[in-house]
This record gives structure tokens, C-alpha cells and sequence, in this order.
């Protein structure tokens, strides 16, 4: 891949402010494997930090949260007990999607912990992307009918695992209400369904709350570049 | 002003060896790479340096002059120098220490053993 494809992987704000002289660097010698490897991680890095506040991870929350409340709401009303056949197929879908929301909403926590996120943050981040990422493929088996057996609980438990070792680091940055959160969030993920499920939903919309009061304020997750 | 560059986590160390290569005075991106290379034996990647360029411009440590033929030279701000000098003064202290417990010790680990 040619200098300017590479830069062209930055993103078009960043691009506008650092992509001629960052060209004009690269022009100056010759590109190795490593250079690559490391604009690639750059790249990603100013994906990550654009300059002005994404609202994704904020959105992604606060739909996560919507459709947790909604399992849970229906979990609670149901008439049948859980182990009913066919019931968790029928419920699936909605767990599904918060999966996929969550995932966004989960970098965009980490993202709160700054360049200083340290290695427990970055344990958590890997860890819960992983354990997410594994419970959405569990379930889209078990959508599929093809296995719905304890690979679904481990995944879960991973992915809460991750979502721990996160809240413990934002809580370490004096993050402490928004840390707590998370990791009660990730407490509530591995206690039985009918516990669980409600206080995953409570938790997790008190997340996707303190996220949105926190954007307006200003405080999230910004650049290095200044808008 | 002692936390400025640990709030940089991963980009402390690059930040410290472009804050040291802008205090002998403007430089552009590759003479910055060039001179945080000798002075410090690491080579900064593009990637890494214009992730941690853009990072002490946002903090105002570093500043952009006007570009030259496409490349655009970097000056240490009054605030930079100030964040280098205690990041330097802090690790004088260790090297300080250090070379005097060494002192110490007179022949080093083996004379304890």
C-alpha cells in the first residue's frame, strides 16, 4: 500500500489538519513493514480520538439499554416459567441486538479512560470485546437452533468478566459513580435471569444516563486534535 | 505540570523524546524523528509521532509554525519547555540516586552478594 493510501486510512478532519506533512514525511524515505504496521495503529488511533465527541457510544448505551429493559419487562411478564421450550428462541432476538450495542457502547467506556488507560483498562476493553463478540455468535446459533447450551453462559460470563475489569479501571480514574455502574452492570450479567435480567436493565440505563449527562456536558471522550 | 506527560500513558515516552528533540529549537517531522532517534536510540514510527504531535498540540506544550514546502516545523511553547525541564529535573534525581547507591555499594550487586 502507496504513503497516500495509508494516510488516506486517517480520518478526513485529520487529514486536513497533519495529512500534507505527514505525506510529505513518508516521501522523505523509504516505508518498512514496521512504519506500516505503526500508521495502521495510527490510523485506528485517530479513528478512535476524533475531534469532535462521537455520540456513537452514547447512542449505542442508551439503545442497549432499551432493549434490555425490554427483555426484561418481558422476561417478568411472561407466564411460563424460562426453561419453557421454544420461549428463550422467542426472546432472542432482543438480546441479540443489545449484544451489538453494547459492544460500541463498551470501547466508548473505555475510551473514557484517556491515553492513561493502563493495563487493567486494556484488559477489560479486550476482554469484554472478546466475551461480547463470542456471546453474540453463541446466540446467533441458538437463533440458528444450532446450539444453545452452557458455550452461551461462558461467553456471557467472559464478556461480564471484561465489563468488571473495566469499571474497576474508570472507577481507578476517578470515574468512580460511572465505574461502579459498569461493574454492577457486569455483576448483575452473571446472576441467575430472573434476578439478573432487571438489574442489568437498571444498571445499564443508569450507564447509558450518566453517558448522555455526561456528553451534554461536554465531558467525553475527545481527540487530540483541537476542533 | 509533574503529571502532564504521565496523562500521555503509551505517548509519555515519545512526548518526552519530541519535547527533547524541539528544545534545541524548530524542527519538522522528520528531523524531529532523526533527533529523538540519537538522542534516545528509539525510532518514533509516523504513526507514533503524529499520534503523540497532535496529542502536545492539543495540551499547547508544542505549536505549529507556518508549513515550509509541505512540511510544517514544531516549537516547544513556554509551557512544553516548563513540562520538559521537571520531567528532566525528576529524572535527574533517580539518576542521581541511583549512581549513588551504586556508589555505595562500591563494585555494585556482587560486592553485596
Amino acid at each position: 500500500m502507496s504513503a497516500t493510501r495509508l494516510v488516506g486510512l486517517y480520518p478526513r478532519e485529520w487529514r486536513a489538519r497533519y495529512g500534507e506533512e505527514l505525506e510529505a514525511l513518508l516521501e522523505a524515505g523509504s516505508l518498512g513493514l514496521r512504519d506500516r504496521i505503526d500508521l495502521l495503529r495510527g490510523a485506528l488511533d485517530a479513528h478512535l480520538h476524533p475531534a469532535r465527541p462521537s455520540p456513537l457510544p452514547v447512542v449505542a448505551a442508551l439503545t442497549a439499554s432499551a432493549l434490555v429493559t425490554a427483555h426484561a419487562i418481558i422476561l417478568a411478564a411472561q407466564p411460563v416459567p424460562l426453561d419453557w421450550p421454544g420461549y428463550l428462541e422467542e426472546a432472542l432476538p432482543l438480546v441479540i441486538l443489545a449484544v451489538v450495542a453494547l459492544l460500541p457502547a463498551i470501547v466508548g467506556l473505555w475510551l473514557k479512560l484517556g491515553d492513561a488507560d493502563g493495563p487493567l483498562g486494556r484488559l477489560g476493553l479486550v476482554v469484554a470485546v472478546a466475551g461480547h463478540l463470542a456471546w453474540l455468535v453463541a446466540l446467533l446459533a441458538a437463533a440458528m437452533r444450532i446450539d444453545y447450551g452452557p458455550l452461551t453462559a461462558i461467553a456471557a460470563t467472559v464478556a461480564m468478566a471484561g465489563t468488571a475489569a473495566l469499571g474497576v479501571a474508570l472507577a481507578g480514574h476517578a470515574r468512580i459513580a460511572l465505574g461502579v455502574l459498569v461493574a454492577g452492570a457486569a455483576l448483575a450479567g452473571v446472576a441467575p435471569p430472573a434476578l439478573g435480567w432487571p438489574l442489568f436493565a437498571v444498571a445499564w440505563t443508569a450507564v447509558a444516563a450518566t453517558l448522555v449527562v455526561q456528553f451534554a456536558r461536554g465531558d467525553a471522550p475527545r481527540g487530540p486534535l483541537i476542533a | 505540570m509533574r503529571n502532564e506527560l504521565a496523562s500521555l500513558g503509551r505517548f509519555a515516552e515519545p512526548s518526552l523524546a519530541i519535547l527533547l528533540a524541539l528544545s534545541g529549537g524548530p524542527k519538522h517531522g522528520y528531523a524531529i524523528m532523526a533527533d529523538a532517534r540519537a538522542l534516545t536510540g528509539e525510532r518514533l514510527g509516523p504513526g507514533t509521532l503524529y499520534a503523540t504531535l497532535s496529542r502536545l498540540e492539543a495540551r499547547g506544550l508544542i505549536e505549529g509554525l507556518p508549513a515550509e514546502d509541505r512540511r510544517r516545523p514544531y516549537r516547544l511553547t513556554e509551557a512544553g519547555a516548563a513540562t520538559l525541564r521537571t520531567r528532566l529535573e525528576s529524572l535527574g534525581g533517580i539518576v542521581d540516586a541511583g549512581l549513588a547507591r551504586l556508589g555505595a555499594s562500591k563494585g555494585g550487586p556482587a560486592a553485596n552478594s
